[in-house]
C-alpha cells in the first residue's frame, strides 16, 4: 500500500518533470535574461562573406520577377548565391513567418514600416552600420528621411528597399470643367476646390479619404502635422488627443459633413479612378493602378500644406532587414546583396517597374518622367518626407485604433477631442503592457 | 438509441447460457483463447492503435499543455524570452474591454449563425420531404457549399458583397437602396460574416432536418394530413415536437461549429478582424496580427478549449437523462 | 484546418446504432440499400404520377418547386458568378453595370494566376498531401476503432475518452506548438509536415468505432472458431462489411485536407510545397490591382470546382458521413 502510493507520487512527479523539461526545450526562456547583441564586437575584416544566403520577400507590389532580375545580377557579380523564399501574400504573413521562425529562417528579410520594430524588439535584427560599411555600401546615397525611419537609438536596422509615399491625385478634366486652375496647394484651397466641384455638381465629391482598411492614419498624417499636431511625439503620447491633432481631426470631418467629402465605401483608388470623386490621398504605388484605370487626365501634386507647417510627408513600404541569428559571414554577404539590391541602378529599375519612389538619391528616373510624368512629383516630395510618429509605427495596434477611430469619426458626427481621449487612454494602455519594460 | 449493444467479445456467459454443444465447445474455446491471448492483448492492442493514440497524444494533447504553460507567460511571438505572468492574461481576457468585446461578437455570431442556418435548414428540409422529383438533385446542390474551400467560399462572397463592384451593391441600387458599408463598418461586417455563414452551413442543417422528418412515423403524418388547412398547426403540434432530439443536436454541434470553424471566412473576409473577432479569429489575430501577444493568444485558446468542454460535458448529461426517461 | 466540413463534433448526442438487423438476418456482406432498388423504383413511379395529378399540381408547384428554386437560386448563383466572372476582362469587372455572363469573355485571369503561382506543382501538392494524408488517416481510424472495440485492455473505455476529448481541441489551439514542432523535426516546408500533425484522427476512429459496436459478433464467431488472428478478422471480415461506413470517413476526410488552409499556410514557405488554398491566398498581393476581382475568382474556380465535381459524383457517401449520427 505505502509502497505503491509512493510510486505513484514518484510516477507523478517524473512526468510532469518530463512535461517542464520538454516544454521549457521549445518554449521561451523566462530566466529573465535578455537577449544579447551578438554582432557588437565582430571585426569585419577577419570575415569572409558567405557564398549562400537566403532571402525572404513577398514580393512587395507585385515585384517578383523584378526581385529575380536583380538577384541574377547579383549572384553574376559576386559568385553568392541567393535562396528566394515568398514568405507570405503581405507584410504581415511576411512578419508572421519570420517571427514563428524564431528569426533564425532566412539572413535577409522584407519587413514594413510597421513590422520591423517588434522584431528589433525580439533582438532579431542586427544594426546595419557597420555592416555597410563592412561590405562597401554608401549609406549616405539613400533619401534621408527613408533611411532614418530605421533609427532607434543610434542604429539603423534596416535599408529602405520599396518605400512609397502619399501622393496627392486629382481629376484635371473635372477641375477644367470647373474652371480650377492647378492642384490646390493647401488644405483650405482643398476645401475649397472641392467644395466649388459639388455645388457645380461635377462629380460626386470632391475629395475622398480612405476607408479603414486603407491605412487612413498613414495618409492623414499629413493633415495632422500641417496643422502641428501628430499622433504621438516621440514616445509622448498625448500628442495624439493635443488641440491640434482635434482641430486638423475636426476640418476632414466638418469636409464630410459639409458634403464635399466622403469617406470611401472601399478604397480611395476606385472612387477617384471611376469619376466619383475629384481628388484624394494615395500612394505612389498605385499611380500604375490609376492612369490604366482613369479615362481622365490625371494630375498630381505635393501633400497640401496646413495652416501651421508645409505640406509633409509621411514615408511607407518596406525596408531590407539582416537576421542578428545569422553567421557573420551571412551577415557580410547580406550586407552586400542589401546594397545591390538598394543601389541607385537597382533602385531605378525597380521603381519603374513597381512604382516605389527611388530609395537612392542618385537613381536614374528620366525614362520613368517621359512615361510618367506625374511620377516626377513623387520623387521630388521627397525633399519634404518626415519619418513616421513612433505612435503608429512602433506601438503593436496604434495603427488600426487609429484606422478604426479616423472612420468612425469622419463618417458618423462623433466627438473628436472624445474620441482622441479615448484614442490616447488606449495607445498609454498598450504602451504600459506591450513596451514599457522593455523600452525602459 | 436505445439499442446499445454491449461489445460482442464481452458477452461469452450469454452464448454459453444457450448451450447447445457447440455453443459450449465455443465458450470453453475462446475461454482458453483468451487466456492465452490475455498478455499478448496489450501488445496487439498497441500495435493497432498505438501509432494514432501516439499521434493524438503529439499533436493534440501536448500542445493543449503546452499552451497552458504558454498562458501563463508575458511572451511576445518569436521573442527569445518571456515573462511568467501568473493568470493575468486569464484575468485580461475576461475583463479588459477588448476580452469583453470578444465574447460578445462570439455570442452575436454565435446566436446569428445557428438560428439563421437551423430556422433556413428546417424550411429547406421540410420543402425537401415533399415527395416530389428531383428532390435528390436539389438535395445535393443545396448541400453543396458545405463541402466547399471557405478560402474560396470568402473570396467569391468578397466580390460579391463589394460596395461598388459587388453584385449586391448593384441589386440594391436597382431598389435605389445604397449598399451598407461592408469591410468598413464592424457591424456590418459581422452581418456580413454571418450571411456567408449561414449560406455554407444551411445545407448541412437541412440535410440533418431532413433525416428527421424521414424518421417521423409517416401514419402518424397522413392522419393528420387529411386536415389540410393546419398544415402550419400540424407542424407545430406533431412535427417539431418529434424533431425535438434533431433539433437538440443540431443546436449543440452548430454552436461548436460556430465557434470553430469559421476561422477561413472569418480571415479572408475580414482580415485584421474589424467587428468580426470572434474567439477563434482572437486567437489567432493576438499572436499573429498586430500584437504578436504568444502568451495571451494561448491563455484565449485554453478558455476556448474549456467552453468547448462544458458545452459538450452538458449536452453529454443532457442526453443521458433523456435516455433514461425513454 | 478549420473549413466548416471539419467534423469534429458528429454524433455526441447521438451515438450511431446503424440498425444492426439488416446485417443479422441475411447475408451480412450484401448492402442493404441493394434490396430495396425495386421497391425504391416503384416508389419513385408512384411519385411521379403523385406530385403531377391535376389535384396536386398547384401544390407541387407553388410549395415543392417555387421554395426549390429559390433556395437553389441563393446556392448556385454565386457560385455561377464566380464562374462567369473568372472569364471577365477587367474592364467588365470594374464597370457599375455588369451583365452576368462574360461578353468578351477571355482566359486572361487564369493565365495571371498562372503565372504568378506554378499550377500544376500547386495542384499536385493538394493531391498528394490529400490523398496520402487521407489514406493513412483512414487506416490509422480502422485500426485504432478496431482495437478499441475487439481487442480487450484494461483502460480502453479511458483511452476512448481520451479520443473523444481530443475532437475538442480545434486546431487553432494546437496551431503554435505544433509549429514549434514540426520545424525541430525539421519539417517545415516539407508535405510531410503539412500532413503529419493531422494523422492522428479522432472524428475517424470514433466513427469507426461505433460502427464496429453495432457488427453483430456472429459475424465473427466463425473466424474465432478458425483460430483466425485479429488481422484476419479486421481485414476479411470487419472492414468488408463497414465498406460504407469506411467510404463516409474517407469522403469526410479528403474533403477536409483538401479544403485545409491554415496550417499549411504557417507551415510552407515555398511555392514548391504550398497547397491550392495557400497559392491562392498568394494572390491577394500588397498594393493591389484596381480590379483584382477577375484574378481571384479565377483562383477561386480551381479550388472549388474539384471539389464540387467529387462532390456530385460521391455526394450520398458525403452527405451521410458530414450528417452521421443524425440520421435514425
Amino acid at each position: 500500500m505505502r509502497n505503491s502510493t509512493l510510486s505513484a507520487t514518484w510516477k507523478g512527479t517524473a512526468v510532469f518533470g518530463m512535461a517542464a523539461l520538454v516544454l521549457t526545450a521549445c518554449g521561451p526562456d523566462t530566466s529573465g535574461e535578455s537577449a544579447e547583441d551578438q554582432v557588437a564586437d565582430t571585426d569585419w575584416s577577419d570575415v569572409e562573406p558567405a557564398d549562400e544566403i537566403t532571402f525572404a520577400t513577398n514580393h512587395p507590389g507585385g515585384s517578383e520577377d523584378q526581385e529575380n532580375e536583380l538577384i541574377e545580377q547579383f549572384t553574376e557579380e559576386t559568385g553568392i548565391e541567393v535562396n528566394v523564399i515568398t514568405s507570405g501574400a503581405d507584410y504581415e504573413e511576411t512578419n508572421r513567418w519570420f517571427q514563428t521562425g524564431g528569426g533564425d529562417n532566412a539572413d535577409v528579410i522584407v519587413l514594413s514600416d510597421a513590422t520591423w520594430f517588434p522584431n528589433y524588439l525580439n533582438g532579431a535584427l542586427a544594426p546595419v552600420d557597420d555592416l555597410l560599411e563592412a561590405a562597401d555600401v554608401d549609406s549616405s546615397g539613400y533619401v534621408e528621411a527613408l533611411y532614418e525611419d530605421y533609427l532607434y537609438e543610434d542604429h539603423h536596422y534596416g535599408v529602405p528597399y520599396a518605400r512609397s509615399t502619399p501622393l496627392f491625385y486629382y481629376n484635371v478634366d473635372h477641375f477644367e470643367e470647373a474652371g480650377l486652375d492647378g492642384a490646390p496647394e493647401t488644405w483650405e484651397e482643398v476645401a475649397e476646390y472641392a467644395q466649388t466641384i459639388v455645388d457645380e455638381d461635377i462629380a460626386s465629391y470632391g475629395y475622398s479619404f480612405p476607408p479603414s482598411n486603407e491605412y487612413p492614419a498613414w495618409g492623414l498624417a499629413n493633415l495632422v502635422w500641417g496643422y502641428g499636431g501628430g499622433w504621438s511625439d516621440e514616445w509622448d503620447l498625448s500628442m495624439v488627443s493635443s488641440d491640434a491633432t482635434a482641430e486638423a481631426i475636426e476640418f476632414a470631418q466638418s469636409g464630410v459633413q459639409d458634403g464635399w467629402a466622403h469617406v470611401s465605401a472601399s478604397s480611395q483608388t476606385d472612387d477617384f479612378s471611376s469619376g466619383v470623386s475629384s481628388m484624394t490621398i494615395q500612394s505612389t504605388g498605385s499611380l500604375g493602378g490609376i492612369l490604366e484605370a482613369a479615362d481622365f487626365e490625371v494630375g498630381t501634386a505635393f501633400l497640401p500644406d496646413g495652416p501651421a507647417a508645409e505640406g509633409e510627408t509621411p514615408t511607407g513600404g518596406a525596408g531590407l532587414m539582416i537576421a542578428s541569428a545569422s553567421d557573420p559571414e551571412e551577415q557580410l554577404a547580406a550586407a552586400m546583396f542589401v546594397g545591390h539590391m538598394t543601389s541607385a541602378e537597382s533602385q531605378a529599375y525597380f521603381s519603374e517597374a513597381t512604382g516605389y519612389v527611388p530609395s537612392h538619391q542618385d537613381a536614374d528616373m528620366s525614362s520613368v518622367y517621359e512615361e510618367q510624368p506625374q511620377f516626377e512629383t513623387a520623387v521630388e516630395q521627397l525633399d519634404r518626407a518626415r519619418v513616421q510618429d513612433h505612435a503608429r509605427v512602433f506601438l503593436p495596434g496604434a495603427d488600426l485604433e487609429l484606422a478604426e477611430t479616423l472612420q468612425d469619426v469622419l463618417s458618423a458626427d462623433a466627438d473628436v477631442r472624445e474620441e482622441l481621449e479615448r484614442v490616447q487612454a488606449e495607445f498609454e494602455e498598450l504602451y504600459e503592457t506591450e513596451l514599457a519594460d522593455e523600452l525602459e | 438509441m436505445t439499442t446499445v449493444e454491449s461489445p460482442p467479445d464481452s458477452a461469452p456467459s450469454e452464448s454459453a447460457q444457450r448451450s447447445t454443444p457447440t455453443e459450449a465447445e465455443l465458450a470453453a474455446a475462446r475461454k482458453r483463447a483468451r487466456r492465452r491471448a490475455s498478455s499478448k492483448n496489450w501488445a496487439l492492442f498497441l500495435l493497432f492503435a498505438g501509432p494514432n493514440i501516439l499521434l493524438i497524444l503529439a499533436f493534440i494533447y501536448y500542445p493543449l499543455i503546452s499552451n497552458m504553460y504558454y498562458s501563463t507567460l508575458d511572451w511576445r511571438l518569436g521573442s527569445p524570452t518571456a515573462d511568467p505572468v501568473g493568470m493575468s492574461n486569464y484575468i485580461r481576457f475576461f475583463t479588459s474591454p477588448s476580452g469583453l468585446e470578444v465574447w460578445r461578437v462570439t455570442a452575436i455570431f454565435t446566436a446569428g449563425a445557428v438560428i439563421g442556418s437551423m430556422v433556413l435548414g428546417l424550411l429547406i428540409a421540410l420543402v425537401l420531404n415533399k415527395k416530389i422529383p428531383g428532390r435528390t438533385a436539389a438535395r445535393t446542390a443545396v448541400f453543396s457549399p458545405y463541402v466547399l474551400s471557405g478560402v474560396g467560399v470568402a473570396l467569391v462572397w468578397m466580390f460579391i458583397f463589394d460596395p461598388q463592384r459587388g453584385a449586391l451593391a448593384h441589386i440594391l441600387a436597382a431598389f435605389g437602396i445604397d449598399s451598407p458599408a461592408w469591410f468598413l463598418d464592424g457591424d456590418w461586417n459581422l452581418v456580413m460574416v454571418i450571411i456567408v455563414y449561414v449560406w455554407k452551413n444551411l445545407g448541412y442543417c437541412a440535410v440533418v432536418f431532413l433525416a428527421g422528418l424521414q424518421s417521423i412515423p409517416k401514419d402518424l403524418l397522413e392522419a393528420a394530413t387529411i386536415d389540410r388547412a393546419g398544415a402550419v398547426r400540424r407542424f407545430f403540434s406533431i412535427v417539431l415536437p418529434l424533431l425535438t432530439p434533431t433539433v437538440f443536436f443540431l443546436l449543440v454541434t452548430n454552436i461548436i461549429f460556430s465557434m470553430t470553424n469559421a476561422f477561413d471566412i472569418l480571415r479572408v473576409m475580414t482580415p485584421s478582424g474589424n467587428g468580426t473577432n470572434t474567439i477563434i479569429f482572437e486567437i489567432y489575430l493576438q499572436a499573429f496580427g498586430q500584437y504578436n501577444r504568444a502568451g495571451y493568444s494561448a491563455a484565449i485558446a485554453v478558455v476556448l478549449f474549456f467552453t468547448l468542454f462544458i458545452i459538450t460535458a452538458v449536452q453529454l448529461r443532457f442526453v443521458e437523462r433523456k435516455v433514461h426517461y425513454q | 484546418m478549420s473549413s466548416s466540413t471539419d467534423n469534429r463534433y458528429p454524433t455526441r448526442s447521438r451515438p450511431v446504432e446503424p440498425k444492426p438487423e439488416s446485417h443479422t438476418r441475411t447475408n451480412p456482406t450484401v448492402d442493404p440499400e441493394k434490396k430495396s432498388r425495386d421497391q425504391r423504383k416503384q416508389l419513385r413511379r408512384g411519385t411521379w404520377r403523385d406530385a403531377f395529378s391535376r389535384r396536386n399540381l398547384a401544390d407541387t408547384l407553388l410549395t415543392g418547386y417555387l421554395p426549390i428554386l429559390i433556395a437553389l437560386l441563393i446556392i448556385v448563383l454565386p457560385l455561377a458568378w464566380m464562374i462567369s466572372s473568372s472569364f471577365k476582362p477587367v474592364n467588365e469587372i470594374v464597370t457599375l453595370e455588369p451583365s452576368f455572363l462574360p461578353n468578351d469573355p477571355t482566359l486572361s485571369n487564369y493565365e495571371t494566376v498562372d503565372r504568378r503561382i506554378p499550377l500544376l506543382q500547386v495542384f499536385q501538392n493538394s493531391v498528394i498531401v490529400t490523398t496520402v494524408g487521407s489514406t493513412i488517416k483512414v487506416l490509422l481510424a480502422i485500426t485504432t476503432a478496431y482495437a478499441l472495440v475487439f481487442i480487450r485492455v484494461p483502460g480502453a473505455n479511458i483511452i476512448f475518452l481520451g479520443i473523444l476529448v481530443a475532437l475538442m481541441v480545434p486546431p487553432e489551439v494546437s496551431m503554435l506548438p505544433n509549429f514549434m514542432t514540426i520545424e525541430a523535426l525539421g519539417g517545415r516546408d516539407t508535405l510531410w509536415g503539412i500532413i503529419l500533425p493531422g494523422l492522428g484522427t479522432a472524428f475517424g476512429t470514433f466513427l469507426l468505432r461505433q460502427h464496429f459496436k453495432s457488427l453483430p459478433k456472429e459475424l465473427f464467431e466463425a473466424a474465432d472458431l478458425d483460430g483466425a488472428g485479429h488481422f484476419r478478422k479486421l481485414f476479411q471480415i470487419a472492414v468488408p462489411v463497414s465498406m460504407p461506413a469506411i467510404a463516409t470517413v474517407t469522403l469526410v476526410t479528403v474533403v477536409n485536407e483538401w479544403n485545409s488552409f491554415l496550417w499549411p499556410l504557417i507551415i510552407t514557405d515555398t511555392r514548391e510545397t504550398m497547397t491550392l488554398p495557400v497559392a491562392l491566398n498568394q494572390l491577394r498581393s500588397v498594393e493591389d490591382d484596381v480590379a483584382s476581382y477577375g484574378i481571384l475568382m479565377a483562383g477561386a474556380v480551381l479550388v472549388i470546382v474539384p471539389m464540387l465535381i467529387i462532390f456530385a459524383c460521391l455526394q450520398r457517401y458525403i452527405v451521410a458521413g458530414l450528417t452521421q449520427g443524425a440520421v435514425k
